[in-house]
């Protein structure tokens, strides 16, 4: 179920229909796919109703804001909200919240070569989704290296299978801004996944993506077709169960 | 789980959507295997092939027709035995089957399926629902 979950819509579709063509389907391959796509199916609603719930709780905050320190006889509710805090041992402040998205975030990959990358990327503090959790069957990990610049550091995988190569470069640095990694060529496509923006362009059937995310400069370059391009970028935001 | 007429056309919406627009036959499996009919089971073949026949032409009678028809794609000894073993794949199929599916497929008005349907019900209403299907497919090609 997990491998399905990480397929993309168009890619369940298509193993899908290729099961019904068979003389006898498996029903273990046909049910858990129509599962999944009903779940995604399902997600938009499921937002929708997040959002409107939300949005009722706020309008109920903003009613006792207004309306309760009158009722109790102070001025401001934050007095109200102090007072009653001497007897609770833990006040939960809105800072304190995680950032919902990062925490679901779970790296996890059957590439050996992408955990060391994700290893590495991790030894230096980096905790943001920059690394693949997929590449085309068959690339290994050749090289690896990092190193520093004035300013930073970089590092610099090579996945290898028979002549064709994947390169992932990451510069971290303060200096990192989106205007190094914009392309004035018009050939470019822009594609936003995990609300970030990856530039990608073609030459001579190489693809390369760039992107930046946080102070971290992100690079791959890769002879594969466009489909494996996505998928490589989309596994980047892949979320796991916990 | 109470189902609505909503949930049923939401649910032919999304098989539109996701299945193979011209393969009928493929459709018609995913009615099935939702509704838990063991797909090993002879049943499975005869149920697909009449519902699929059924859904040519709503016109034919199950009974010394399509059974009849079935029997000799599948030489099977009789019409009886074809029934037979239609009858046991929906009864395998309702002991083991999701409500939830049993909901989309069968409920009408919106109130929640409680009896198992006859063998000549499960087929015309399979049948029905995948002509709804095809509709879908036309509308979405629009």
């Amino acid at each position: 179920m997990k491998r399905y979950r990480r397929m993309t819509t168009a890619q369940l579709d298509e193993l899908l229909q290729a099961e019904l063509r068979k003389v006898t389907p498996d029903e273990e391959v046909a049910l858990p796919i129509l599962e999944v796509l009903e779940e995604r199916e399902q997600k938009p609603r499921r937002k929708n109703r997040q959002i409107i719930r939300w949005g009722a709780v706020a309008a109920v905050l903003a009613l006792l804001i207004a309306v309760v320190p009158k009722v109790a006889g102070t001025d401001s509710l934050w007095d109200m909200v102090l007072h009653v805090t001497d007897n609770f041992l833990q006040f939960f402040a809105p800072g304190d919240t995680p950032n919902p998205t990062e925490a679901e975030y779970i790296f996890e990959t059957d590439n050996p070569g992408l955990q060391q990358l994700y290893d590495k990327v991790a030894e230096l503090g980096i905790t943001a989704p920059v690394v693949p959790m997929w590449l085309p069957e068959g690339h290994e990990l050749t090289a690896i290296n990092v190193s520093e610049f004035v300013g930073g550091v970089k590092i610099s995988a090579s996945f290898k299978m028979d002549d064709n190569e994947i390169v992932i470069i990451y510069k971290i640095s303060d200096e990192i801004s989106s205007d190094q990694y914009e392309r004035a060529d018009t050939q470019v496509e822009i594609y936003e996944e995990g609300r970030v923006k990856h530039t990608i362009m073609e030459n001579a059937e190489k693809w390369t993506v760039s992107w930046v995310k946080d102070n971290i400069g992100c690079l791959v370059t890769a002879k594969v077709n466009k489909a494996d391009i996505y998928r490589i970028i989309q596994s980047i935001y892949w979320r796991n169960e916990k | 789980m109470e189902s609505t007429i909503g949930e049923t056309i939401d649910h032919i919406k999304f098989l539109a959507h996701h299945l193979e627009k011209s393969n009928l036959r493929g459709t018609a499996i995913v009615f099935l295997m939702e509704l838990k009919v063991p797909t090993k089971c002879v049943g499975f073949e005869l149920l697909l092939q009449s519902i699929l026949l059924q859904q040519k032409d709503p016109t034919r009678a199950l009974a010394n027709d399509i059974y009849l028809e079935v029997k000799l794609h599948n030489r099977q000894n009789s019409e009886e035995q074809v029934q037979q073993a239609i009858r046991e794949a929906i009864r395998i199929a309702w002991e083991r089957g999701s409500r939830k599916a049993w909901n989309w497929y069968f409920s009408y008005d919106g109130e929640t399926i409680t009896e198992r349907p006859s063998a000549s019900d499960f087929i015309s209403r399979l049948a029905y629902i995948l002509e709804l299907w095809q509709m879908e497919v036309r509308h979405e090609e629009i």
